[in-house]
């Protein structure tokens, strides 16, 4: 994503992660109770994971997880204005390309060509690893793993 | 897991494509500034990734 985020940057895109609850929390990364615990393992899992896009913290209670859908892994594309473009209940960055050259192919186009907007729905595609997934989970700790596996 | 797959019913039932997006106010990680979303997107499209370390 954050290739993509580069990619794109240069043509008017900003691309940002948004830091929510942690989705499965246990003994190592837990539960915030704090925005001091937020951000600390906001700073662990930028430096874990290498994500250069910048990190937006959602408040303690997670207002914008909730309107969004409290999904843990989402993304949503807006147009400028905040009109809604794209909403994903997975990551896939592939897809998300694909939506957001689309978009932007459109729009550079809509005035020539005498296109609008239509409403669409359709499955997509994103990468699951399941192993990588499964040391995501012995990373926060046993609990995690516990509480997902049983 | 029941409750756990409960919101991904629910995420297809509302806020659409074609509807304006919420706004709140997130925290910029690196400054502590409050970063209002409509921010985000008021000079181009904007991409949100939701997400956490867990």
């Amino acid at each position: 994503m954050d290739d993509l985020a580069d990619r794109f940057a240069g043509r008017g895109v900003t691309s940002v992660f948004v830091y929510t609850r942690e989705a499965h929390p246990g003994e190592h990364y837990r539960h915030h109770t704090s925005m001091a615990a937020k951000r600390a393992n906001a700073r662990a899992f930028r430096e874990h994971s290498q994500v250069r896009r910048p990190i937006l913290l959602d408040p303690l209670d997670g207002p914008a997880h909730h309107a969004y859908g409290l999904l843990p892994n989402m993304t949503w594309i807006m147009l400028q204005g905040g009109r809604i473009a794209y909403k994903a209940a997975w990551t896939g960055a592939a897809d998300v390309e694909d939506a957001l050259g689309s978009l932007l192919d459109g729009l550079a186009r809509r005035s020539a060509e005498r296109l609008v907007p239509m409403y669409t729905e359709r499955l997509g595609w994103r990468e699951s690893d399941r192993e990588a997934f499964r040391q995501g989970l012995e990373r926060a700790g046993p609990q995690a793993v516990r509480d997902f596996y049983g | 897991m029941a409750n756990e797959e409960a919101p991904f019913a629910e995420f297809g039932r509302r806020l659409h494509a074609g509807e304006q997006a919420p706004e709140f106010a997130l925290e910029d990680l690196d400054t502590g500034r409050a970063v209002p979303m409509g921010e985000l997107w008021a000079n181009g499209p904007a991409v949100l990734e939701f997400g956490s370390f867990t």
